[in-house]
């Protein structure tokens, strides 16, 4: 898969966020909260899901974390999401180490970003 | 409104939840959140919400089955069921407005068009239109170089 991600390119679009909120910048503060509080976790089933060739696990984390950072217009953690949710579909967790590893650096990119949002 | 209609939002993403159910309480709905399909059935079935929006992919069972156990019970089967889902295969979609789904929206979703569903789904008249706040603007379309939407999920 092409590495897609630019370093000029914002982990997520605030202005996304903000037109899908109509404005409220407070919802989108308190979303960006929540999203920060979630991803730790989500994050760590995703591994374990992988580790224990949990393909539904798999498949369910990945897809509720790409429902979740969708909202924020997080296109590259989105993707990167899709991705091990169609390996695990596909039955192809045993290849997903490189997809494993976009989707941390993704996820590792958009957390100190939330939280600029939530200062 | 002339009265406060309650909305159950089943959905795992709580964030998705936070969203939907702060914006649907600003316009007058009362909201209630289940986040597993298994929990969705038991709230419909205890306190029997107007409304449900339901997702399906959900721990503790599929929205399709809870979709099924809703729609085939004498208790619930009355409620309208919106689809809320990150799947927007053809198959997926006839499967739940075979079920008996009143409408099938993708995620993410903007909740004036989530208010018209709801609206037409309780008979109530379309909503007055608002007016943009500051920072408001139309949906973008997804960049060009996402996987297409009618493929996510599958």
């Amino acid at each position: 898969m092409a590495d897609v991600h630019a370093p000029d390119t914002p982990p997520f679009d605030s202005q996304a966020l903000l037109r899908r909120l109509h404005g409220d910048a407070a919802l989108a503060k308190a979303m960006a909260a929540l999203l920060l509080q979630e991803l730790p976790a989500q994050t760590q089933a995703l591994h374990r899901a992988v580790e224990t060739a949990n393909v539904e696990g798999v498949a369910q984390v990945a897809h509720a974390l790409r429902g979740a950072v969708s909202n924020f217009g997080a296109d590259e953690v989105a993707r990167a999401a899709y991705n091990l949710e169609r390996m695990a579909v596909d039955g192809r967790l045993a290849d997903s180490a490189d997809a494993q590893k976009t989707f941390d650096d993704a996820v590792a990119r958009l957390i100190p970003a939330l939280r600029e949002l939530t200062a | 409104m002339k009265r406060k209609y309650t909305i159950l939002l089943a959905d795992d993403d709580k964030v998705q939840t936070m969203m939907l159910s702060t914006q649907l309480r600003a316009k007058g709905y009362s909201v209630a959140a289940a986040y597993d399909a298994t929990y969705t059935v038991m709230v419909a079935m205890k306190s029997p919400p107007d409304l449900i929006v339901l997702d399906i992919r959900m721990p503790g069972g599929t929205g399709k089955a809870a979709l099924e156990r809703i729609k085939g019970s004498s208790k619930t089967n009355q409620i309208p069921v919106i689809i809320l889902s990150g799947f927007s295969d053809k198959q997926t979609i006839q499967e739940t407005l075979a079920l008996g789904a009143f409408e099938y929206m993708t995620k993410p979703v903007d909740v004036e068009k989530l208010d018209a569903s709801i609206r037409r789904a309780l008979g109530l008249p379309p909503a007055e239109p608002a007016a943009a706040p500051p920072g408001a603007a139309p949906d973008s379309p997804p960049p060009d170089d996402l996987p297409p939407r009618d493929d996510w999920g599958r």
